[in-house]
């Protein structure tokens, strides 16, 4: 049986980068009472598979993970027994159960960020102005740093389906996106920080936090 | 300021957050004693280190203290900490070092001394014992530098010397009771000067002769004691072991849990500190290290346990407990990793079976070329235990052999290197005198050399060191005459050594050096790409002190040593007799075949009682 889990990645562990985080738990995963399916072969391993990696210093409270076990085990047991052996920081919220799976990562489609920024002068408004300014325009360029080491210049327009920048005072400003994600058109969210870079003097932006909020997985 | 905005910038973030499975996390408020130990190299490697596990277990175990982590920044961080006034933190509770009650470093190796007092100044602790205050920690190091600390000496308000089990939980006991009193800060070093295995640096006076040699080491204070002994663990089963180890997110040096089955080595190489330090030779019953072992894999989920000590093949219950593992955890895909083995058919057999896909290479530590050098340096392996070793592997599919030589060794000559370069030969010989069909494709022997430093607490303290020229030449002289093509030479830096060995046998003058090279800007010097030996000899220079008197210069036997008020309880008497049976190419056996009576039975326990009865 396959068991689909929603998990937590917050603060604290935010800087754990995706192999890291697998490695990881693959090694907790095997500390619990369950029924673990391993693969055949030489090198057994737990059957594990994860939805779309989340960059480094991003947290977040949807990411997904696939786990096979041997034989029918209640949802709320798999996922005691998981945040029982999960370092902290991690933490699973939903578990449910499948029949067949298909390939996680195929089925992300989009995806909702939240970032935060902090600023240091209380002119948020004249911010949110420029920002909105940025993010309106026809195109909306970043540098990317390809493979080869060069630097190539990309418009992430096409990929964000709505952007809306929020004043909440106190210093604080947050943009979410909703943006197209998965394995063929996907936004990195680091890129809208490069906008915000761009946008913002370096001397009044204190500092940012990337958040996803949610995955949207197409299911059928 | 944040700490986060930083790690957006760095490298490697992940070295300074902490969190890992298995991290210990308490309630300050429950605490009485708040300890950080302090690794001074970057994370990858403290955290591969043993002694800061056991440490860190230990400590944690008592309710009333914490012990936290703090590692060197790498210098990408370490330059945004400085440009953004942030100090050095701890990775549990991300408290600055000098908000700790107490701070600790391990003296692993002398090439890490600038990144202590490095990290003291991130951490914003003043760096010489003598202007910390009422406020400021006590900060104290331990591990094998520091049986001779003295050219670091005026850093630390105290030294321990020997294992820490006990030594460390008697202080922090001391530590509570001084802190109850009210006492100055003094009162608590002369507590402590009393506890054996203590040693307080300021409490002792030096003096010296004209020439620059020791005259005499004195204690001013009524608490120290005239010599300070080591401590060790007599029954390594009654004490505990970190079982719930952490397990890094970041892929350390050695990503895998240590199972410690013994300390010490029965062997006495001439020129290995290890093999003197830690005696005697004491092992951990079978039972109680396969429940560790149980443990450790229960608690950390881990792929792969790692058998731990200085020579694997000497522990006595080593195939029963290697059957054991392998039988307990092979089912449950564990790989068990022996290091340090001995290269026999039954070794062979057993790594065959562990090693179900790789066959990495096979190490061998010869460490000098002829059999008349391996004689003086004590090293019992014969070219003929080498070359059979190397058959049988070949024959079993191996093709990639790993040789460690030391140059520079006392005695060597040019014939001993032209050892080194036959031997490698000759195991070119064996592997292409194996028929095609029964060896892999593909010989690779790797020939490394390192640059011989004599090291105090060992026969060859007295002995002096070659100069960079003549090392590069007898390295040029391998470079020339390694030319089979199967054969590839590795070579350490010189220089490397050259600082090593006067840092290893220094005294007191040297902390105004370590001083001038911090201030230079000497940092990570155990790593090539930062080691500046150019401004390190600027320092001794700007200091007047010439470094060579202390490495290249044959001591007569009677000189007072600057570790003289030190035991390791292998007297010197011993290390006499081992010099002159050096220098007359005489072997000495093992501990097990016969004790050399080197004055460790005295601690009454371990190797010098299995079945020799008592010992001299
Ligand atoms: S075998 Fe020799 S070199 Fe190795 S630890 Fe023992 S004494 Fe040292
Ligand atoms: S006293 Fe004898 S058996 Fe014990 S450590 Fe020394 S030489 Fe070895």
């Amino acid at each position: 049986m396959i068991y689909r889990m929603k998990f937590e990645k917050r603060d604290e562990v935010k800087y754990i980068g995706h192999l890291d985080t697998m490695r990881t738990f693959t090694r907790c995963i095997k500390k619990t009472n369950l029924p673990i399916k391993f693969s055949s072969g030489f090198n057994p391993r737990v059957q594990l598979a994860f939805a779309l990696p989340l960059a480094v210093g991003v947290t977040s409270e949807c990411e997904y993970f696939d786990l096979e076990l041997n034989g029918d085990v209640e949802c709320q047991e798999v996922i005691d027994e998981l945040n029982k052996n999960f370092p902290d920081g991690f933490k699973v919220l939903t578990c449910e159960k499948l029949e067949k799976a298909k390939g996680l990562m195929s089925l992300v489609t989009e995806a909702n960020y939240e970032i935060s920024i902090l600023v240091s002068t209380n002119n948020n408004e004249e911010i949110v102005a420029k920002l909105n300014e940025a993010f309106n325009k026809e195109q909306v360029l970043v540098t990317k740093q390809a493979k080869n080491g060069k630097e190539e210049e990309i418009d992430i327009k096409p990929l964000i389906i709505d952007l809306q920048v929020v004043d909440l005072n106190y210093n604080t400003i947050i943009v979410k996106v909703h943006c197209l994600a998965g394995s063929k058109n996907n936004l990195n969210p680091n890129y809208v920080v490069q906008v915000i870079k761009s946008v913002v003097p370096e001397e009044e932006l204190d500092d940012y936090n990337i958040h996803r909020k949610k995955l949207i997985l197409n299911e059928q | 300021m944040n700490i986060d905005k930083l790690l957006k910038q760095v490298e490697k973030p992940i070295r300074y957050t902490g969190e890992e499975l298995n991290m210990c996390k308490k309630d300050l408020k429950d605490i009485k004693f708040r300890y950080c130990f302090c690794f001074p190299d970057v994370y990858e490697i403290g955290m591969s280190h043993l002694g800061l596990r056991i440490l860190y277990d230990l400590y944690n175990r008592r309710n009333d203290t914490y012990c936290e982590r703090a590692f060197a920044p790498w210098v990408d961080m370490e330059k945004l900490m400085r440009e953004n006034n942030i100090k050095l933190f701890s990775l549990e509770t991300k408290t600055n070092l000098n908000e700790f009650d107490m701070i600790g470093f391990t003296l692993q190796y002398e090439m890490s001394y600038s990144n202590i007092i490095n990290m003291l100044e991130l951490g914003g602790v003043p760096l010489l014992s003598k202007d910390r205050g009422e406020n400021d920690p006590f900060v104290m190091a331990g591990g094998p530098c520091s049986y001779n600390s003295e050219p670091i000496s005026d850093f630390f308000d105290f030294i321990v010397l020997g294992e820490g089990e006990e030594l460390n939980l008697e202080v922090t006991d001391e530590w509570i009771k001084w802190k109850e009193a009210k006492e100055p800060r003094i009162k608590f070093l002369e507590r402590i000067a009393n506890i054996e295995g203590v040693y307080v640096p300021s409490f002792y006076d030096v003096s010296y002769n004209e020439d620059g040699t020791i005259k005499e080491i004195k204690p001013n204070n009524k608490n120290a004691k005239e010599i300070v002994t080591k401590r060790i663990i007599k029954d390594l089963d009654k004490v505990t072991y970190p079982e719930k180890w952490m397990v890094p997110y970041l892929s350390v040096v050695h990503d895998r849990p240590m199972l410690e089955i013994f300390r010490g080595c029965i062997r006495g190489c001439r020129f290995c500190q290890a093999g003197f330090l830690y005696r005697p030779v004491r092992e951990k019953s079978v039972e109680v290290l396969e429940e560790n072992a149980r443990n450790l894999i229960k608690n950390t989920g881990y792929e792969e346990l790692a058998l731990s000590s200085l020579s694997t093949s000497d522990y006595r219950g080593f195939f029963k407990l290697a059957d054991d593992l392998i039988c307990e955890f092979k089912p449950k895909n564990v790989n068990l990793s022996l290091p340090s083995l001995r290269i026999d058919s039954v070794s062979l057999k057993l790594l065959d079976e562990v090693n179900n896909v790789r066959k990495s290479g096979l190490t061998f530590a010869p460490e000098a070329g002829t059999q008349r050098l391996r004689d003086v340096i004590n090293k019992g392996i014969t070219e003929e235990d080498i070359l059979k070793g190397c058959e049988l592997a070949f024959r079993s599919g191996w093709n990639n052999v790993k040789l460690y030589f030391m140059i520079g060794l006392p005695t060597e000559t040019y014939d001993d290197l032209q050892g080194i370069v036959d031997l490698a030969n000759k195991i070119v010989e064996v592997y292409y005198s194996i028929p095609k069909q029964e060896r892999t494709k593909g010989l690779i022997v790797t020939v490394s050399t390192s640059t011989f430093v004599p090291k105090p607490f060992t026969p060859f303290q007295w002995c002096k060191q070659d100069d960079v020229e003549t090392i590069n030449k007898k390295q040029e002289f391998l470079k020339t005459n390694l030319t089979n093509r199967a054969i590839k030479y590795n070579w350490h830096d010189s220089k490397t050594s050259t600082l090593e060995a006067v840092l290893a046998k220094g005294d007191r003058k040297l902390n105004k050096v370590l001083l001038r090279a911090h201030e230079l800007g000497c940092n990570f010097d155990a790593w090539g790409e930062f080691f500046d030996y150019d401004k390190w000899m600027q320092a001794f220079k700007d200091c007047n002190i010439d470094p060579f008197f202390y490495s290249r210069r044959e001591i007569p036997l009677e000189e007072i040593l600057p570790w003289e008020h030190i035991n390791i309880m292998v007297s010197k008497e011993f290390f006499k007799k081992e010099f002159n049976n050096a220098m007359a190419e005489k072997v000495t056996p093992n501990c097990r075949a016969k004790c050399a009576g080197c004055g460790a039975a005295k601690f009454g326990c371990g190797v010098c009682f299995e079945t020799k009865g008592v010992c001299v």
